[in-house]
């Protein structure tokens, strides 16, 4: 048990209140996620049945200023539930910091795996990798009319910016306050903003929708993760990001999140979803993920060499943003000025 | 001017130290372990760094000599130039914003530079990204 005796026991007073039954708190273990992620596996047993759930407790990522807070992310996921959205089952919601110290929120344990580079290559999920191109598309297609006005806390580009134009706002924002004079980055920047997609139909978006936020069992995809970034903006958004090389995770050369090549997946999106996607639209999406990337892993960067928070992790992605700009400089070559 | 081991010697000590001692010793601790696994790899971009860096420096600034039609020196103390690099990329970048650049034949010359730079900090931080891509680009021609 991690929790010490006072927080579980401030816990399990939670968890009676809102589950109306017999609660037993039997084991809390803290969860292998991503490196910024505080998750703990609780083994429940409430009115004498038992199962398992996942508590996520940690601060959100200080990426952007658009993250969504931990209540408003259990307020998408029980839309997305709702709408029958493969995601695990959100429970219970605590705003309360006098429980664990920040807000948290308790879903459902989905059984599989989430870590990207697993995914791509374990020879168990082999059969999972031939269908995630299809149940993805179909899932992502879903997300896209979850209805923008349920949730009026979603982040929205600014008046009058696009939302390729909101985001490259926000990269050159991020470059000023960190005072980084980067003509890699620079010169891509200018290259989007040039090159933004004329028209934007705006729909709910993912923001962060890819292998390694999804999870998959022997059958595929079991459940999308990680809801923080959904935003109001242009869906071409969620088709172009998981392309990105870093979420192919070392299987380069197949350019749907090294599971696929990318028509597979735009096909099978176009079928679920009944729109056509902007193939440019696509790559560009593509393109600036990468920038904001780059300029995103400065700013974590940042974050040590600031003095706020000591960590070789963080550190260390300040030398990752190169691999970004590369990737980014080599398809906008590509792409054709 | 000071003893042996030099400071790359010491960097590469301690990388040995925690490859061999610490790593080994902490795989039930996930968290450390792949925090220990990562501060392992950054000392060797911290070896990298300290052997190509000089030159890499002295590339970039002639490849904006090159983009900018002009012969300036580079300074011979290397704080000064590094100094001076910075100076020179913040002025770059302002007149990029400004949209100084968006002749096609100017991006252009500007993405080569600065594919080339970006070729050369990742020679340093993770040359095998390098070797991958390539070998991938390969592949395709």
């Amino acid at each position: 048990m991690i929790l010490d005796t006072e927080t579980a026991e401030k816990l399990w007073a939670f968890l009676t209140d809102e589950a109306g039954y017999a609660v037993i708190l039997e084991n809390a273990v803290p969860l292998a996620g991503g490196a910024s992620r505080e998750m703990l596996l609780l083994d429940l047993r409430i009115d004498g049945f038992p199962g398992k759930y996942v508590l996520r407790c940690d601060p959100p990522t200080q990426m952007n200023e658009r993250a969504l807070t931990r209540a408003q992310e259990f307020a998408v996921m029980q839309g997305a539930y709702e709408a029958g959205i493969r995601i695990a089952k959100p429970c219970w919601s605590c705003e309360d910091t006098s429980v664990l110290g920040s807000p948290f929120f308790i879903m459902d344990y989905v059984e599989g795996m989430s870590i990207g580079r697993k995914v791509v290559s374990a020879p168990e999920l082999a059969q999972a990798r031939a269908v995630l191109p299809q149940q993805m598309a179909e899932e992502l297609a879903k997300i896209h009319t979850l209805p923008m006005d349920n949730f009026d806390f979603l982040p929205t580009p600014r008046p009058v910016y696009s939302s390729a134009r909101d985001a490259i706002a926000m990269c050159y924002e991020v470059l000023d306050a960190l005072k980084v004079s980067n003509p890699a980055l620079e010169v891509a920047l200018r290259w989007a903003d040039r090159h933004a997609p004329a028209v934007e139909s705006w729909t709910f978006v993912h923001g962060d929708f890819r292998i390694g936020n999804l999870i998959v069992n022997g059958e595929g995809l079991a459940a999308v993760a990680d809801w923080e970034f959904c935003h109001v903006g242009d869906p071409d958004e969620d088709l172009g990001y998981p392309c990105m090389r870093d979420w192919r995770f070392g299987v380069g050369h197949l350019r749907f999140g090294g599971i696929s090549d990318r028509e597979a997946f735009l096909t099978a999106y176009e079928g679920a979803s009944g729109r056509a996607a902007n193939r440019q639209s696509v790559e560009f999406w593509e393109i600036l993920g990468n920038i904001r990337w780059g300029v995103i892993c400065l700013s974590q960067a940042n974050r040590h060499l600031s003095g706020r928070e000591s960590g070789v992790e963080l550190a260390s992605l300040g030398r990752r943003s190169a691999e970004m700009q590369l990737e980014a400089l080599r398809l906008i070559q590509q792409f054709g000025g | 001017m000071y003893d042996r081991p030099d400071v790359s010697e010491l960097i590469d000590a301690v990388r040995q130290h925690l490859e061999r001692q610490v790593i080994p010793a902490i795989k039930g601790d996930a968290k450390l372990y792949f925090q220990t696994l990562v501060a392992a790899n950054v000392l060797k971009i911290a070896l990298r760094d300290l052997a190509l860096s000089g030159d890499h420096l002295q590339s970039a600034w002639e490849r904006l000599n090159d983009l900018h039609g002009e012969i300036i020196l580079i300074p011979a103390n290397q704080q000064e130039a590094v100094m001076e690099m910075q100076a020179r990329n913040r002025s770059l970048c302002t007149t990029v914003r400004a949209g100084e650049w968006d002749a096609p034949d100017h991006m252009n010359a500007l993405i080569v530079m600065a594919l080339a730079n970006t070729v050369d900090a990742l020679a340093a931080a993770n040359p095998k990204f390098l070797t991958v891509i390539q070998e991938e680009l390969q592949q395709r021609s």
